[in-house]
């Protein structure tokens, strides 16, 4: 008896050892290189009209906002009082207009941009990912989750006699109070926006015995509102791609429009325009009431059509290791969530009804345990739900995971599984079995895998 | 209580009167007579209205009128002088909050012509039309209401509403209700450009010091941002003035920029330099993405800086977009502009 348990024992610690050994002889082949004149490119299905839609909407989707939009250069009206990013692309700008986060980071920059007076709070650096900060809890420990602007206005020459003073991430960050995102790609969107409800519940369906056994769950994130699908966003919350754009504009660059008219940080002595700053234009900037759509329509309908008829993102060639990678993805269970393809319902836009796409998501929300946990609840996603990013694009893409905490795509993978026992925020009212990760078995025979499988793994998800 | 177990209105009448007239006489000595402040008040406000060093500076602005009128809540001339330092020192956010606030007041006393008057006059210049329509309301439930035929005399004389008749009507009720009043033509204290630009080229031709330089000019620009807060918010002026002025400020922040450039060059500081120009260069190209009519300027601008710090391959790069600006636009003065510049980069 004593024997077999040695041989149990030792059986298991080589076992470690072995895996331990694997990991780290495997590597990300990093990022896919990018064409030096690469631009977004619009959906091919479109007919031309939407296609120049596209690209116009760009225009403004690349629009440099300032206060008073009196800088040259700045012409976009209302930034601030509080802001993380002056114009949608700087921050959506890898590995095109559109992606995630650059090499380098342009919120350094911003923060003395224009006479500006912020400091750099300590988490944002050069080459690390583009972030907005959420605080966990409000001062009376009641949920916050909101996102606080890392820069206000203040000094900059368009904003004179507004004090607003930036949060004090230096304290908050020693509370454990900080939690951060990074920008998510918006590439493709629009045959996300145009997937049937009834498609995404079927997939998530689909299945079902062999995601129990593997401990995998996982719901469909809904609207408060009308009770349908959400699915933008890293927790799913966002309905539809008007809204995503509504609320980051607002949010990032603190510009007030139709879908969130109010003013965030709304001090008197730093509110230089009147709400909503984004509005659909009576008149275009040649004082014609006849432009095209994309001149007429509000900054925020050009953002979310710049969304809605871009290209999803175009994988790379395939290696004999990817293709092996691609049926291990599956084998292992990572495609049980990471869904491969999906299909869009008939849609008004051209082009867009009954396709297949291939997003890698199933865009439900699941239990990621407390490695990944943020604290932060948004509509019916919990404290350590996150939306299964979709991979596409995932070949050029320079920081991983909600808060871009890695570059490496292994470190990425391996943050995926974990316990619920090390979270420093609580997850109230969830089961044991919703405390841990969903993907911790998955991980587990991912592992598992030898040392040339891992790396076809790796090599795929690269090819995306 | 049932009203019959009060005693009954025609006994109760000399005493209603008298209260009425009491309340009538105390909100008087309040108010001030509809003409013109107490002297008391006058001289309250004279003291109140300070000169301030710095105008952006709301709070500072502000204090000694808050003061007082935290002391006579009730003084419609203590209000009315109020709203103008609103208008006179705030932006956006204080201006709107201001309409909020008497708003409020208003709703509060319904019955009061007073609290809907300066609802109505802290309007005026906002929303124009608006406050001229409210200011008749009043006029005709109350229309020996002395303010609200001078504040709609005054929208009539001003742009945006201008009626020679109607001002003359209303001017010549409120002078006979207040023959010692005063009828402005507003829009009133909107300062003048900003003269610090000039300034700071000027200097800057007399080798003066580059921190100095700079500064003036940065300041320059403030102040004509500050003064653009004083239009872009009222309706007093027209949206063609609101453009000019704007382009006027755009035009004053290729001036700073390129000053900037050239006295850090001065002043031995090449990088910071570079990091200016190179940000002028970016804000030209996106000008060119927006059609921008102060492409071509900008682009000559930016390829005369780079001619100067014998950046002789960037400036070549920005004559060339010059060239292929014009072939696609021409124009006989840009032309010459851009000959100019080229033999400039050939002498060096």
């Amino acid at each position: 008896m004593k024997r077999a348990k040695l041989i149990v024992v030792a059986g298991l610690a080589l076992t470690v050892i072995s895996n331990t050994g694997t990991i780290a002889a495997q590597h990300d082949p990093g990022p896919r290189p990018v064409a030096n004149n690469a631009t977004p490119i619009p959906y091919s299905e479109l007919s031309t009209d939407l296609k120049s839609f596209f690209s116009d909407a760009m225009t403004d989707f690349m629009e440099v906002d300032s206060v008073t939009g009196n800088l040259p250069g700045e012409e976009g009206v209302g930034l601030g009082p509080t802001f993380n990013g002056n114009s949608c692309a700087q921050c959506h700008a890898f590995p095109v207009v559109g992606g995630s986060s650059p090499a380098k980071n342009p919120q350094v920059e911003l923060a003395t941009l224009d006479g500006a007076m912020n400091t750099v709070p300590s988490f944002i650096a050069e080459t690390g990912p583009v972030r907005e900060v959420r605080f966990v809890r409000n001062p009376d420990g009641s949920p916050d989750g909101g996102v606080h602007g890392l820069f206000t206005i203040r000094g900059r020459s368009d904003a004179s006699g507004c004090e607003l003073q930036q949060p004090n991430f230096a304290q908050q960050l020693a509370a454990g109070n900080v939690i951060f995102r990074i920008p998510t790609p918006t590439f493709g969107l629009g045959l996300v926006e145009a997937t049937p409800d009834s498609t995404l519940q079927a997939n998530l369906a689909a299945n079902r015995q062999i995601k129990s056994q593997l401990g995998i769950n996982g719901t469909l994130n809904t609207s408060g509102n009308d009770g349908t699908v959400t699915r933008f966003g890293w927790k799913a919350q966002n309905k539809s791609l008007m809204v995503f754009a509504g609320e980051a504009y607002n949010v990032e660059q603190g510009v007030s429009n139709e879908a969130f008219g109010n003013e965030r940080a709304a001090v008197a002595g730093c509110v230089f325009n009147g709400s909503p700053e984004d509005t659909t234009k009576m008149l275009d900037d040649q004082n014609s009431s006849t432009g095209t759509a994309a001149e007429m329509s509000s900054d925020l309908v050009n953002f979310a059509a710049f969304m809605r008829f871009s290209s999803p993102p175009v994988p790379g060639a395939m290696s004999g290791s990817a293709t092996n990678g691609a049926n291990l993805f599956n084998a292992v269970g990572c495609g049980l969530c990471h869904t491969a393809t999906l299909t869009t319902g008939k849609s008004k836009f051209s082009g867009m009804s009954s396709v297949p796409y291939h997003p890698y998501s199933d865009f439900a929300i699941h239990h990621m345990g407390s490695r990944l946990a943020d604290g932060v609840s948004q509509g019916a996603a919990g404290p350590d739900q996150f939306r299964t990013a979709p991979l596409w694009g995932l070949g050029q893409r320079l920081f991983f995971l909600h808060d871009g905490r890695t570059s490496d795509l292994l470190q990425a993978i391996q943050a995926h599984a974990s316990d619920c026992g090390n979270s420093r925020f609580r997850f109230g009212g969830n089961t044991s079995q919703s405390c841990g990760s969903e993907a911790n078995d998955v991980i587990r025979r991912f592992n598992s895998l030898n040392r040339s499988q891992m790396q076809d793994v790796l090599n795929f998800l690269r090819s995306l | 209580m049932r009203f019959s177990a009060v005693p009954s209105f025609s006994r109760c009448r000399p005493i209603l009167a008298i209260g009425v007239l009491w309340l009538f006489l105390t909100s008087m000595w309040a108010q001030g007579s509809p003409c013109g402040p107490s002297p008391e008040i006058r001289s309250q406000i004279e003291k109140a209205t300070v000169v301030v060093s710095n105008p952006s500076n709301f709070d500072q602005a502000l204090a000694p009128l808050v003061a007082l009128r935290q002391r006579y809540p009730n003084d419609l001339w203590v209000n009315e002088r109020y709203q103008d330092a609103v208008q006179q020192y705030g932006i956006e956010g204080h201006v709107r909050g201001l309409t909020e606030e008497y708003q409020v007041l208003s709703m509060q006393h319904p019955d009061d012509p007073t609290y809907s008057y300066l609802y109505s006059r802290s309007l005026m210049g906002r929303n124009t039309s608006a406050a001229a329509q409210q200011l008749m309301e009043i006029i005709k439930d109350h229309p020996d209401f002395a303010p609200a035929h001078g504040s709609l005399a005054e929208i009539y004389a001003s742009a945006v509403l201008h009626d020679d008749s109607k001002e003359k009507t209303e001017r010549v009720r409120f002078l006979a209700l207040c023959p010692e009043g005063e009828v402005k033509r507003p829009p009133t204290g909107l300062p003048d450009p900003s003269l610090l630009v000039d300034q700071a080229e000027s200097l800057l031709a007399q080798n003066g010091d580059p921190d100095r330089v700079v500064a003036l000019a940065d300041q320059g620009v403030r102040d004509d941002e500050w003064r653009l807060q004083r239009i872009r918010p009222f309706d007093w002026y027209s949206v063609d003035y609101k453009r000019q002025a704007q382009r006027q400020l755009q035009a004053k922040y290729w001036r700073l920029w390129s000053i900037e450039v050239r006295c850090y060059r001065r002043a031995g500081r090449p990088a910071k330099a570079a990091r200016v120009l190179a940000t002028m260069d970016q804000r030209t190209a996106s000008l060119y993405s927006t059609r921008d009519p102060a492409y071509w300027d900008a682009l000559a601008l930016v390829t005369r800086l780079y001619e100067e710090g014998n950046q002789k391959e960037l400036a070549t790069q920005k004559l060339k977009s010059m060239q292929d600006f014009l072939a696609v636009h021409p124009d006989p003065r840009r032309s010459a502009q851009l000959e100019d510049l080229q033999k400039l980069t050939e002498k060096r």
